[in-house]
């Protein structure tokens, strides 16, 4: 048995998760996202697998209003497992239920919600005071957030990054109105900066937060660097959720006096327990291994695929790519009947909405599911035989457009699982790096 | 020693500047809007508003006096006046897109047996725009025997586009230039974010659709001719193109365009300006166009392939426009998160 140490950075991770929770789930609703997002839509795009998690109408404000009350019963260590338990599941059919919103952030949330849900933390603030746990928690906590920066860092040593400051050297200048940084943004040298810059961040930030002589400088350039990135990028509340998460970092003195403020909030009271370590250790074991294990490998599978990742995004998502690709595309289909000489050019916007048709014309599992999509429309509407066939077109980070899917390809007999170079051209182009 | 660490910020914005291309410092998007108000849109609102003027005029001159030469005149008239509203379709953000500008004046073909049967329908219903406007009077003046058994319409109809010109007008010269100059940042709603939205989605939809692409039957299957802009006069609906083209390439090739705002950043693809492969693609179009039929009715009836490469060379600006630009110029969709993934 190790020694134990107090369980503070547990706790005051805990209350940070959730309120950091609540507050984007208030958010979200307050944006109107709910409806925008979920309900208004008549189609969705679903992930493989999970083609049965679908909006649930209007309760799916319902799941949201669950994934809230969880969020407020985990910041206060209500019933804190069960909490946990809910908030995963909620949290995690809200982001399956239509890929187009996909972050990677979301993606943490939910892994680190299942996580979370093996991790004993002990109840309230006032009682968890002087309770003591395992260290290894406090670290599987710390080797999470640590995989994340550093595999994000990873992935920013590729040659569009390095030696073109590609995406930012398209983003940042058009932040020309932020004061006093707009026109900095405007010089090439500045792209450069942030580029080279963030990827030392990452890959750096990791070890300069568990190094007790630079953490909390590493903490202010946490800070620092996600505030930027809040000012210059939409991506809601990732910062704020980042800045809290690396606390987890520091030792407990400091969260022993963390939660000492937090004691003096007045909550029901509840059992005060001074050791939480002891139960069910093994099965937890096992189970943050395996979590551990998936956190540590999925994000390499793209490995296994030799097309060119930012292309084809096979192995893309769920891999702590962030802010890598600018992607437009525009994709234009055509539904013939093979039985008749009819034929129909899709208005995409008949079926998705301003954002769906964004995300779709850029990422081949999307455009081979609404082609499918369309075959049924067309069917129900009389096609004998749909075939469905795209004229579309990519530009990548900066590159001249080029044409995307191959316009001879039927995509409706197409195999959801057919591996994408088959139907996809290939890129005119290399990109070198992980 | 790890004190240095602190520096490490400092060194990068230290690093020894590049020589820039350009400088894309000084250019003012603020000033850019300005120029795009006070030079392109309010122009095209008082060219338009004129033109709607004129036109309401003689055909009460008509409605009074029904005589042949009076006539003559309304048509020109017309004709002055659909042209200028070319000029002026591609830039419908604020009043314009509010006033639904679009739809009230140019949504075609017109349903001639509505038109007939609800001479007093409510002009200002979404479901009546398609018995208003230009082409509801283009059946009008050309497409009935005696155009002088429907004065009242006439004078109806022409009432009305004129009072949705002086409106649109007046709100921009009142109130929205204003707001409009100073919303000068970089989202969805943003001025520059807006109008290159709304210009980019008129060029796709009723300029490459609209006028060419729905004729030739690019959409279904085979011509239809009865879907050609200002079907009756017969001889103005490559006019009208050629003016909506122009209006495209003026508006991209201005002082302070879109070509200007993509020199300024330096936009290079395959090694050539990008503004140098749009502006190649807008002649080459215009080439195109120029031979064909001034019908293009009957141009889809005797010779479908001319318009259909008209079509496509239609067609290239639209991936140049809408996919090469907006990534260039980082020009917003939508408000929501998202982060590039």
């Amino acid at each position: 048995m190790r020694t134990e140490i107090s369980a503070s950075p547990l706790v005051v991770f805990r209350t940070g998760f959730g309120l950091m929770m609540l507050l984007s789930i208030i958010r979200f609703w307050a944006y109107g996202w709910i409806d925008k997002l979920y309900l208004q839509p008549d189609f969705h795009f679903s992930y493989r697998y999970f083609e049965w998690v679908q909006p649930l109408g209007v309760y799916t404000y319902g799941l949201f209003a669950v994934a809230a009350v969880a969020a407020c019963c985990i910041t206060v260590g209500y019933r804190y497992r069960l909490a946990m338990v809910v908030f995963f599941l909620s949290f995690t059919y809200i982001e399956l239920m239509d890929k187009t919103t996909y972050l990677n952030h979301y993606y943490f949330i939910s892994s680190l919600s299942l996580l979370l849900c093996f991790i004993p933390i002990p109840a309230g603030w006032a009682a968890a005071r002087g309770c003591k746990i395992d260290p290894l928690y406090g670290n599987v906590l710390r080797l999470f957030v640590a995989v994340v920066y550093f595999y994000a860092g990873l992935a920013k040593l590729n040659s569009d990054w390095l030696l073109q400051a590609q995406p930012l050297a398209i983003w940042l200048p058009a932040k020309y109105s932020i004061p006093l940084l707009g026109d900095l943004l405007q010089q090439r040298w500045v792209h450069y900066g942030f580029a080279w810059g963030g990827a030392a961040y990452d890959l750096a930030i990791p070890f300069l937060l568990y190094w007790r002589r630079t953490r909390t400088m590493a903490f202010a350039l946490v800070v620092v660097f996600h505030v930027l990135t809040r000012v210059l990028f939409p991506i809601g509340m990732f910062p704020y959720i980042m800045i809290v998460s690396a606390l987890i970092f520091f030792g407990p003195e400091m969260h022993d006096r963390i939660l000492a403020v937090l004691s003096r909030i007045r909550l029901p009271s509840m059992p005060s327990i001074t050791s939480i370590s002891g139960r069910d250790t093994r099965w937890r074991h096992v189970a943050i291994t395996i979590l551990l294990l998936v956190h540590l490998l999925l994000p390499l599978r793209y490995l296994l695929y030799d097309q060119e990742l930012f292309w084809t995004e096979t192995g893309y998502r769920f891999s702590w790519r962030v802010m890598l690709m600018e992607k437009a595309g525009l994709a234009t289909f055509t539904v013939r009947d093979a039985q008749s000489d009819r034929r129909a050019v899709v208005d995409n916007r008949q079926y998705l909405t301003a954002f769906q048709e964004k995300q779709m014309a850029t990422q081949p599992d999307f455009v081979l599911q609404y082609a499918h999509f369309l075959a049924e429309r067309y069917r129900a509407e009389g096609f004998l035989e749909p075939a469905v066939y795209v004229d579309s077109y990519v530009a990548l980070n900066g590159r001249l457009s080029q044409r995307y899917v191959n316009p001879e390809v039927d995509l409706a007999a197409i195999d959801i699982d057919e591996p994408v170079e088959r139907w996809l051209m290939p890129f005119n182009d290399t990109i070198y790096g992980f | 020693m790890y004190r240095l660490l602190y520096l490490l910020p400092l060194l990068l914005l230290a690093c020894e500047p590049e020589p820039a291309e350009v400088d894309t410092a000084s250019f003012d998007r603020g000033k850019m809007l300005t120029f795009w108000a006070d030079q392109i849109i309010v122009p095209a609102y008082q060219d338009f508003t004129a033109a709607a003027r004129t036109l309401d005029a003689s055909v009460n001159a008509y409605a009074t006096a029904p005589e042949p030469t009076a006539l003559a005149t309304v048509r020109t008239d017309f004709a002055t006046a659909y042209l200028s509203w070319q000029r002026l379709s591609p830039f419908m953000v604020g009043p314009g897109q509010q006033l639904r500008l679009r739809e009230q004046l140019n949504v075609y073909p017109t349903d001639s047996s509505r038109l007939f049967a609800q001479s007093d329908a409510d002009l200002t219903l979404p479901s009546n725009t398609d018995i208003q406007g230009f082409p509801a009077l283009d059946l009008l003046l050309f497409g009935t025997g005696d155009p002088a058994q429907h004065v009242e319409q006439l004078q109806r109809l022409t009432d009305r586009i004129l009072y949705l010109a002086t409106e649109a007008e007046d709100a921009w010269t009142t109130t929205y230039r204003a707001t409009y100059v100073a919303n000068s940042g970089n989202s969805a709603t943003a001025s520059v974010d807006r109008t290159v939205n709304s210009f980019v989605q008129w060029y796709e939809r009723n300029l490459r659709a609209g006028k060419v692409g729905i004729p030739a039957g690019v959409f279904g299957n085979g011509p239809l001719p009865d879907r050609a802009e200002a079907l009756y006069s017969g001889d103005l609906s490559r006019a009208l193109f050629l003016e909506g083209l122009d209006a495209a390439s003026n508006f991209f090739d201005a002082e302070l365009g879109l070509a200007t705002y993509l020199d300024a950043l330096g936009v290079r693809r395959d090694g050539d300006l990008l503004s140098t492969r749009i502006r190649a693609q807008f002649r080459e179009a215009r080439t195109q166009a120029a031979s064909l039929d001034r019908d293009f009715a009957t141009q889809v009836t005797t010779d479908n392939g001319g318009m259909l490469q008209l079509y496509d060379a239609l067609q290239r600006n639209v991936i140049l426009l809408k996919v090469d630009m907006l990534q260039a110029l980082s020009i917003n969709v939508d408000f929501v998160d998202a982060d590039g993934d």
